[in-house]
């Protein structure tokens, strides 16, 4: 086995350790704490459950597509680790839209305006990661699209997850 | 199809749509959903809107 496996096996299963341990910790802590369980009716967990679906379909559309472009091109300008985040946060953000303007992204017992606080601060902080790396000129090497886009891509789909709280809000107020 | 009924026995009692969904612990969503006929509760939450209401399950949901 070489040394670079070794690293790789060694770095993977410490992230996946780490992760592992932290969702534990979540679902323990939640468990205990009553005010931290998320409530949601049966009509929100109906809507979530279809979320999830078609995060799943979107997830698999994404994966094909990811598939058949790299048999039908030689060298797609994308990493291959960079790819499966595009890929994971598509699923993502159509599960939190579906979810949201369906209004079943919030739980009953859930403040919306920290939530909607902290998808600007995240965002807020992302894009000015990435805004640093287009002006260090590190997104794009050898004509490759590097990891160093994840913070802006990442920066955005959180703006654009605020901008359809506020339409579901905007929406809500007018049927109110 | 619309659910009326629901809506008129609410402005029947001056509610709002967010205190019968508080009272129903449900979101206000899920009450205008059903209003709008988009969603079919389960028979647990058209008794808890029943009761929050007043009303019997015939005269909010039995269709005639």
């Amino acid at each position: 086995m070489s040394n670079n496996l070794e690293h790789a096996l060694g770095f993977v299963l410490g992230v996946t350790i780490v992760s592992v341990a932290l969702v534990l910790v979540m679902m323990f802590v939640t468990s205990r704490d009553k005010k931290l369980k998320r409530k949601y009716d049966e009509r929100q967990e109906l809507i979530r459950g279809k979320g999830f679906k078609y995060a799943c379909y979107t997830m698999l559309i994404g994966n094909m597509l990811y598939g058949a472009f790299d048999i039908a091109y030689d060298r797609i300008p994308i990493e291959a680790g960079v790819m499966c985040f595009f890929v994971a946060l598509c699923g993502a953000c159509v599960y939190a839209w579906y979810c949201i303007l369906n209004g079943a992204y919030f739980a009953l017992n859930e403040r919306r305006k920290q939530i909607i606080i902290c998808f600007f601060l995240i965002s807020a902080f992302n894009l000015a990661i990435g805004i640093s790396s287009i002006i260090s000129g590190t997104i794009v090497k050898n004509g490759m699209l590097t990891y160093s886009c994840l913070n802006l891509v990442t920066g955005v789909a959180m703006l654009l997850t605020a901008v359809v709280v506020f339409i579901k809000m905007f929406i809500d107020k007018k049927e109110e | 199809m619309k659910n009326l009924r629901i809506k008129a026995a609410r402005a029947g009692l001056d509610m709002s749509q967010q205190d019968l969904a508080e009272k129903c612990n449900v979101s206000r969503q899920t009450i205008s959903a059903i209003e709008k006929g988009d969603y079919n509760p389960t028979i647990n939450l058209c008794i808890a809107i029943c009761k929050a209401l007043d009303k019997t399950l015939d005269e909010l949901f039995w269709e005639q």
